[in-house]
C-alpha cells in the first residue's frame, strides 16, 4: 500500500502526517487529527458536510485525495473559535437565529457562510441561496440559515 | 483493491513523460468526477497523475488566434474571470450553473469535457464558441475542434498517453449573440435534464442570421453539436415557424433517453422549447 | 369525572424565543454524533447486500473473506444466533438466512480493523442466489400468481383493516345530494437527515450491551432489539448521544442490532454506519399508498360520509406499517364532522425497500389525498374551498365516531389566518385575470390544505401511555433533568430547560438536560407520533412543582416562615412580604445531602392524558390527549410550456396550543413545510423493472436546496391545551402534512389540472396540460 508523508497547515498549525495515497482529506482530518467537527453525510460531495476551506475556498473535503492537500492551508469548524472561546461571529448568528436543528450540516454550512460573506460582505437573497446550495439541511428549510447568514453579516461589518 | 499509485508532476514536460511511460496512469484534475466515480464502483486500485501542481494547466490567455483556456483552471476560475464574462458570456454562465461552490472551486474545466458526459454544462459554450481541445502527448501538440472531441460516453478523442491542455477559443464575431439554458428538476445542484446553447451571428441591424450554431447536452450518448443549420442562415428568427423549424431541426439529431431526470418524450419536448426559447432569448424577443 | 383542567401560567420563559441549548456545541464542532464515536478496541463493521430484489440463498461462501488481513468476523444468516423480530410483525433476520426479499437486505456481514479490510472481505464473498420473481408495484401485490414473499402473508397482505363507525356508510351514499370519487396515490419519500444510520455496540462477557444509537425510542427499541439478539430487555442498554437528524427514519430499525449482532461474534466494540448509497437502500422510508376516496354530500356542502379503500405499500418488512397504515385510514376524520366513516385497507408486501415511519405516519399521504379530495367536491358544488371546510369543522371538545374528543381545537382560526396572511381571497381574484391572458405562459396560483395530527398515539403499548420526567437537584444547586424523550434536533432540551427555568426560576447554566441513557431515564415511549413536547412538559410540570415544593418545605425550615409565604425567584426561596429573608438553592440543596446523606433533592412527575383510552377491536376510543391543527398555504407559478411548478412562498399557521420555545416551533415549521415541499414536487424513490434502487444520492434523489426553497411563514394561533401542564400541544407532524395538499390545490389554480400521484413533477404537469388541450379542442370542435 502507498503511503506519503504529507505537511500542511490546519487552522493555523503545521501538520506533518503520513498517510495512505487513498485516503480523503476528510478522514485525515477526522481520524488523524481527531477533527470530528468535519461530518461525512453522503462521501460524494452532494450534501456539503464535510467541507473545510482549502488555500481560501471551500471544498467538499470528502472528495479531495489527503496527498492533493500536501502544502495547503485548511480550515476546519475547529478553526473558527478564537482563543478565549470566543465565537466568530457567523457561529454566533448561527446560535442566536436558531439556524441550527440537529447541526449535523452545521459545520459545513458554517463555513460555506464564511466563503460567502468573504466574496459578498453584503449578500443579496440570490446569493445567500447560490452560496449555499452545496449545503443540504433538512431540519431548517433553511429559513433560519438565511436569516443567521443576515445577522452574521451585519455583525461582521459592524467589525 | 485500494490502493492509489499517486504521483504529482512538476511541469507539463514531466506530465507528458509520465502518462507515455505509464499507460495505466489516469489524469486526475478536480477529482469531482474521477474520486466519486472510484468511490461508487468499490475504491478499485488506481494509478493516477495529479495535475493540479502544474501552475501552467490554469493559465488563460490571450493567444493571436482567440483566448486560451487552460484545463486545470477551476470552474470557478473561469466563471468569475472577466475576460470571459465579457467575451464568451455563456460559458462564464454555464460554469455558475455546475453543481455547488464547493463543486466548482475544485472541478476543472477540462476535467468537464474529458469526463465526457453527455450533461457536463460547459461543453456546450465550448462547442458554440467554436473552441478546440488542444491536446498533447510525447510527441507534441494538436487540435481538434471539440464538436469532434466527444465519441461515445466517457470517451473522448484522446489515446493513451495523450492529454488535454486547454481550450482555444476564437473571439466571436462582433455581430454574435449567444444563449444558454441549463433545464434541471431543481433549481440548485442538479444535472441538466437538457442543455442548450446557441450562437447567433446576426445581420446587421436585423433578426435574421449570418450563421446558427445550436450545441444540445444530456439528449444522447455525447454532447450534441447540430448539423447543417447553414440552411437556415438568412431566415427571419422573428417568425414563429422558423424557429419552430430551426428546434424540431436540432432535435432530430438528438436522441434523448429515459432516466431517473426525464423521459424521453419530455426530454424531446424540452430539446424543442428550450431551442426556441435560447433563440429568443439570444435575439431578444420574447 | 371531571377533568383535571391547567390554566395557562403568566409565562415569562415560555413562549419566548431562546437558542438551542446545545448550539454552541453544534456550531463549533464539538459535538460528537454517533458515527464519530471511536471506542477502545473498536472494529468496523458493514453488511453485504442482496443485489437482487427477491432471490433464494442457495449458499453463502465465506471461506476468502475470511482470509483478509484484518478481518475478525464474517457472519451469514446461518452461522450467528438470531431471531425474527419486528416492531410489530416479526417477520425479519438481521441476515437473510434463506432468501432476500428486496435490493438491499442483508445476506452476510463482517467485521474488520477498518473500512478498506471490510470493503475487501465483502467483496470476496461469494453468494449463490437463485432470482425469483418479483413483485415491485403494490397492484401487483395482491393479483392471482403473484410471487409469495412470506410465507406468513398469503396474497402478501400482511394486514387487512376495516373500520366502520357511526351512520352506514352504503346509506349514506345512496340518499346523498352529491357523491364524491377520486383516486390518489403518494410517492416513496426518504427521511433525508444528513447523518445516515449509525451505532455502536459493545458486547460484554456477560451478554450485557451497550448500544450508543442514534434513535429516537431508546427505552422502547429495547424490547424489539432484544428479539432480535435473543436476549433479555435488562441486558440491552441504549445510551443515545446527539445525532444526525431523524423525522421518523431512527425508530426501531435494523443497523443498531446489527451491529450489535457483529460485536457479539467479533467479541470487540463494533461501529456500523451506513454509507449514502446503503442508506438510501435500506433506510425506512414512507410508504407509499394509493387511496380511493368517495364522500357524500348535502347541498349545502355538509360532510355526510366518507368510505376510503386503501393499498399501503410497505416493502419487504412490515416494521411500523399497521400502526401507519391505520393512521391514514382516520386520523383525519377528527377534523371534519362527518358521522358515516368506513375506511378499507389492505397493507401488503412488495420486494422494495422496508418502510416505516416518517413525520405524518401515513397522515401525510391520507393529508395529501383527502385535502386535493375536498377542494375537488368544493369546486362541483360551488363553495369556495375555505368555506366548505369552515361548514364541516370539528370545534372544541367535538367528539368523532371513533370516539376520539378534541380539547384545545383552532383550527377555523388557523385558516382565516392563514388566508389572511396569505391574502388568498385576494390573489386568487388577482389570478384569475392574470392566468386569464392567453399569451401569458406563466400562470399563478395559490392554494391551501387545513390539517390535523395528534399529540401522541395511543395505541402502542397497552397499557402504557404517557410519560415521565425525573429532576434532580446537586449538592450545589444545579437541576438535572432526565427524560426519556430524545432530542434529535427538534430542541426538546430546550424546552425541558426553559420549563425549569420558568417554574424554578433558575438560570439556563444551573439548567442541565442530559441526553438519554436506559440505564438513567424513566422508561418511557421516545420522540415520534408528535407526542415529545406534549408529554413530557405534562410529566415535567408535575416533577416541577413536586420539586418546587420541595425547596420551599426546605426553605421554610431554614427560614422559619409558614411555606405559604414563600416563593422563588432568581435560585431563591423568598419571602414574599420580605425579600430580605431567602434560602439560596445552594443552600437548601447543601442542606438536604446533609439532612439525608448523599441524597440529591428529587423531583418526580409522571403524565397520562387523561381522557384517553387504549383503542378497542374495532379501533374505537379516544387515541390522543391533544389534537394539532393547523392550515399551510402555497403560492406558486406554473410555466405552461415546461410544466415546472415554481413556489414562491408558503405559509403554516398553526395550533400548537402554548408554545415554549418559539424559535424552535417555527423551525419545526420550517423544515415540516419544507419536507412537504420536496415530497410535493420531486421526491421519490424510484426503481427500475429490475427491483433496484435508480436514484440513491443526493444528486439524483432530489431534497430541495437553499436555490429551491421558498420563503416559509410560520406563525401560531392563541391556543392552550388544558389536559397539560403547560398548554403545549405537538408540532413535529402536524407541520409537514399540509404542504404537499396546498401545493397540489393551487397548481391547480394556476392551471386547472390534477397530479393526483405523487410527485408533482414538470413533465407530468406538462403531460396534464397537453391533455387537457386536447379535451378543449375535441370539445370545441364538436361544439
Ligand atoms: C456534487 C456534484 C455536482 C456536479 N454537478 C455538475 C453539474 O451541474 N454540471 C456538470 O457539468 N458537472 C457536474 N458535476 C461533475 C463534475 O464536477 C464536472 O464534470 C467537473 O468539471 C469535472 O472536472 P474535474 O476536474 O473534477 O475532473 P476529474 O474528476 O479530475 O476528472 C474527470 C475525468 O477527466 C479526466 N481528465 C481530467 N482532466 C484531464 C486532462 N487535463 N487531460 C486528460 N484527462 C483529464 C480524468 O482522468 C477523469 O477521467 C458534478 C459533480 C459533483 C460531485
Amino acid at each position: 500500500m502507498d503511503m506519503k508523508t504529507i505537511s500542511f497547515s490546519v487552522n493555523g498549525k503545521p501538520q506533518k502526517v503520513h498517510v495512505r495515497t487513498n485516503w480523503t482529506l476528510s478522514s485525515v482530518l477526522r481520524e488523524q487529527l481527531g477533527l470530528l467537527g468535519t461530518k461525512i453525510g453522503c462521501g460524494e460531495g452532494e450534501c456539503g458536510a464535510c467541507s473545510v476551506l482549502m488555500n481560501g475556498k471551500t471544498v467538499t473535503s470528502c472528495l479531495v485525495l489527503a496527498v492533493q492537500a500536501d502544502g495547503a492551508e485548511i480550515i476546519t469548524i475547529e478553526g473558527l473559535e478564537n482563543m478565549d472561546g470566543t465565537l466568530h461571529p457567523v457561529q454566533e448568528a448561527f446560535v442566536e437565529a436558531g439556524a441550527v436543528q440537529c447541526g449535523y450540516c452545521t459545520p459545513g454550512m458554517v463555513m460555506s457562510t464564511i466563503a460567502l460573506l468573504e466574496k459578498h460582505p453584503e449578500p443579496t437573497e440570490e446569493e445567500v441561496r447560490e452560496g449555499l446550495t452545496g449545503n443540504l439541511c433538512r431540519c431548517t428549510g433553511y429559513q433560519k440559515i438565511f436569516e443567521a447568514v443576515q445577522i452574521a453579516s451585519k455583525k461582521m461589518r459592524r467589525g | 483493491m485500494n490502493n492509489i499509485k499517486y504521483f504529482l508532476p512538476k511541469s507539463l514536460e514531466e506530465a507528458v513523460k509520465y502518462l507515455s511511460d505509464n499507460n495505466d496512469a489516469k489524469v486526475l484534475a478536480g477529482g469531482t468526477d474521477l474520486i466519486v466515480k472510484w468511490k461508487k464502483t468499490g475504491c478499485p486500485d488506481m494509478h493516477l497523475m495529479d495535475i493540479r501542481g502544474i501552475n501552467k494547466f490554469a493559465e488563460m490567455n490571450d493567444l493571436s488566434e482567440g483566448f486560451f483556456i487552460g484545463a486545470g483552471a477551476t470552474i470557478e476560475q473561469v466563471e468569475s474571470c472577466e475576460k470571459i464574462k465579457a467575451d464568451f458570456p455563456i460559458l462564464s454562465e454555464a460554469a455558475r450553473n455546475v453543481g455547488s461552490v464547493q463543486v466548482r472551486n475544485l472541478a476543472t474545466i477540462g476535467g468537464n469535457s474529458c469526463n465526457a458526459a453527455p450533461s457536463a454544462d460547459t461543453v456546450l459554450p465550448l462547442i458554440v464558441y467554436e473552441a478546440e481541445a488542444v491536446i498533447v502527448s510525447v510527441s507534441g501538440e494538436k487540435r481538434c475542434t471539440l464538436k469532434d472531441f466527444f465519441v461515445g460516453p466517457g470517451k473522448t478523442v484522446m489515446r493513451p498517453g495523450e492529454m488535454l491542455k486547454g481550450f482555444v477559443l476564437p473571439k466571436p464575431k462582433p455581430c454574435t449573440v449567444v444563449s444558454f439554458a441549463k433545464h434541471s428538476r431543481r433549481a440548485g445542484m442538479d444535472l441538466a435534464t437538457v442543455g442548450v446553447a446557441v450562437k447567433i451571428c446576426l445581420k446587421k441591424g436585423e433578426k435574421s442570421a449570418e450563421e446558427i450554431s445550436v450545441a444540445l447536452g444530456a439528449v444522447g450518448p455525447v454532447p450534441v453539436s447540430v448539423k447543417g443549420l447553414e440552411k437556415f442562415n438568412g431566415a427571419d428568427l422573428s417568425s414563429d415557424n422558423v424557429l419552430k423549424e430551426i428546434a424540431e431541426f436540432s432535435f432530430e439529431q438528438a436522441s434523448p433517453i429515459t432516466d431517473v431526470r426525464g423521459s424521453k418524450d419530455y426530454r424531446s419536448k424540452m430539446i424543442v422549447q428550450n431551442v426556441k426559447d435560447c433563440i429568443c432569448k439570444a435575439i431578444k424577443i420574447d | 369525572m371531571a377533568m383535571t383542567r391547567y390554566e395557562k401560567g403568566d409565562y415569562k420563559i415560555i413562549g419566548t424565543k431562546r437558542p438551542y441549548v446545545d448550539a454552541k456545541e453544534k456550531v463549533t464542532g464539538r459535538t460528537v454524533y454517533v458515527s464519530d464515536i471511536h471506542l477502545p478496541g473498536m472494529l468496523y463493521g458493514k453488511a453485504l447486500r442482496s443485489p437482487y430484489p427477491h432471490a433464494k440463498i442457495l449458499n453463502v461462501d465465506i471461506s476468502e473473506a475470511l482470509k483478509v488481513p484484518g478481518i475478525k468476523t464474517v457472519l451469514t444468516g446461518k452461522n450467528v444466533e438470531q431471531y425474527k423480530w419486528g416492531p410489530i410483525t416479526k417477520d425479519e433476520y438481521l441476515i437473510a438466512v434463506d432468501k432476500a426479499n428486496y435490493t438491499g437486505d442483508e445476506v452476510a456481514a463482517v467485521a474488520g480493523i477498518d473500512e478498506e479490510a471490510c470493503d475487501e472481505a465483502i467483496s470476496k464473498i461469494r453468494v449463490e442466489y437463485e432470482p425469483l420473481p418479483a413483485i415491485l408495484s403494490m397492484h401487483d401485490a395482491m393479483k392471482d400468481g403473484a410471487p409469495l414473499i412470506h410465507e406468513s402473508a398469503p396474497k402478501n397482505i400482511c394486514n387487512h383493516f376495516d373500520i366502520h363507525h357511526g351512520l352506514d356508510t352504503d346509506e349514506v351514499f345512496k340518499n346523498a345530494y352529491y357523491v364524491h370519487e377520486g383516486e390518489y396515490e403518494t410517492s416513496l419519500h426518504y427521511q433525508g437527515y444528513i447523518e445516515p444510520m449509525a451505532g455502536v455496540s459493545v458486547w460484554d462477557a456477560h451478554n450485557n450491551v451497550t448500544m450508543y444509537a442514534g434513535i429516537q425510542t431508546p427505552t422502547w427499541s429495547r424490547n424489539d432489539y432484544a428479539v432480535a439478539l435473543g436476549i433479555p430487555v435488562e441486558n440491552l442498554r441504549i445510551v443515545q448521544p446527539p445525532f444526525g437528524g431523524g423525522f421518523g427514519g431512527k425508530l426501531s430499525q435494523p443497523v443498531h442490532p446489527l451491529g450489535a449482532l457483529i460485536a457479539k461474534y467479533a467479541k470487540q466494540p463494533v461501529r456500523l454506519v451506513l454509507d449514502r448509497v446503503e442508506d438510501f437502500q435500506c433506510a425506512l422510508p414512507r410508504l407509499p399508498m394509493y387511496f380511493k376516496i368517495k364522500t357524500a354530500w348535502d347541498k349545502e356542502g355538509k360532510y355526510l360520509g366518507k368510505y376510503t379503500y386503501i393499498i399501503a405499500d410497505q416493502g419487504a418488512y412490515a416494521s411500523y406499517g399497521a400502526s401507519i397504515a391505520l393512521t391514514a385510514m382516520y386520523r383525519i376524520d377528527i377534523m371534519y364532522k362527518c358521522q358515516a366513516l368506513r375506511s378499507v385497507c389492505d397493507l401488503v408486501y412488495t420486494n422494495k425497500v422496508p418502510t416505516g415511519c416518517y413525520r405524518g405516519f401515513g397522515n401525510a399521504q391520507k393529508h395529501f389525498a383527502h385535502e386535493t379530495h375536498l377542494d375537488e367536491v368544493a369546486e362541483v358544488l360551488n363553495i369556495a374551498p375555505d368555506e366548505l371546510r369552515l361548514r364541516n369543522f370539528s370545534g372544541e371538545n367535538y367528539k368523532n365516531p371513533h370516539g376520539w374528543n378534541t380539547n384545545s381545537n383552532a383550527v377555523s382560526d388557523c385558516m382565516k389566518r392563514g388566508l389572511e396572511a396569505s391574502e388568498y381571497h385576494d390573489k386568487r381574484k388577482k389570478f384569475f385575470v392574470v392566468n386569464s391572458d392567453e399569451k401569458n405562459h406563466i400562470k399563478k396560483g395559490i392554494g391551501f390544505a387545513a390539517c390535523v395530527h395528534v399529540s401522541g398515539n395511543r395505541s402502542f403499548i397497552k397499557p402504557f401511555e404517557g410519560a415521565a420526567a425525573l429532576l434532580r437537584m446537586n449538592e450545589q444547586g444545579k437541576v438535572y433533568v432526565f427524560s426519556n424523550e430524545p432530542d434529535m434536533g427538534q430542541g426538546i432540551r430546550t424546552v425541558h430547560s426553559m420549563c425549569v427555568q420558568e417554574v424554578l426560576s433558575i438560570s439556563e447554566e444551573h439548567v442541565c438536560t442530559t441526553t438519554p441513557d436506559t440505564d438513567i431515564v424513566p422508561f418511557g415511549l421516545g420522540c415520534f407520533a408528535s407526542r415529545g413536547t406534549y408529554m413530557s412538559t405534562g410529566a415535567l410540570h408535575m416533577a416541577l412543582n413536586d420539586m418546587k415544593s420541595k425547596l420551599i418545605k426546605i426553605g421554610s425550615e431554614i427560614l422559619g416562615l409558614p411555606e405559604g409565604e414563600l416563593e422563588l425567584e432568581n435560585e431563591f426561596v423568598v419571602s414574599k412580604t420580605d425579600p430580605e429573608k431567602k434560602a439560596s438553592y445552594a443552600d437548601i440543596a447543601w442542606k438536604h445531602v446533609c439532612d439525608y446523606p448523599g441524597q440529591h433533592i428529587l423531583g418526580i412527575g409522571y403524565f397520562t392524558p387523561e381522557g384517553v383510552e387504549y383503542p378497542d377491536a374495532t379501533k374505537y376510543n379516544n387515541i390522543s390527549g391533544g389534537y394539532a391543527f393547523g392550515c399551510q398555504v402555497a403560492e406558486l407559478e406554473v410555466n405552461t410550456k415546461t410544466g415546472q411548478v415554481k413556489v414562491n412562498e408558503m405559509w403554516g399557521i398553526h395550533d400548537s396550543g402554548q408554545p415554549i420555545n418559539l424559535l424552535a416551533i417555527e423551525g419545526q415549521v420550517h423544515g415540516g413545510m419544507a419536507q412537504g415541499y420536496g415530497w410535493a414536487l420531486m421526491e421519490n424513490l424510484a426503481y427500475n423493472d429490475k427491483g433496484k434502487l435508480m436514484n440513491p444520492s443526493f444528486l439524483d434523489y432530489q431534497m430541495p436546496t437553499a436555490a429551491d426553497i421558498p420563503k416559509i411563514n410560520a406563525e401560531f394561533v392563541d391556543s392552550f391545551e388544558w389536559t397539560t401542564g403547560f398548554g403545549a400541544k405537538s408540532i413535529g407532524e402536524a407541520s409537514l402534512i399540509g404542504a404537499a395538499p396546498a401545493i397540489q390545490n393551487a397548481v391547480y389554480n394556476a392551471v386547472g389540472v390534477r397530479i393526483n400521484t405523487m410527485p408533482i413533477t414538470a413533465e407530468k404537469v406538462l403531460k396534464a396540460l397537453e391533455e387537457k388541450k386536447r379535451h378543449q379542442n375535441q370539445k370545441t370542435s364538436v361544439e
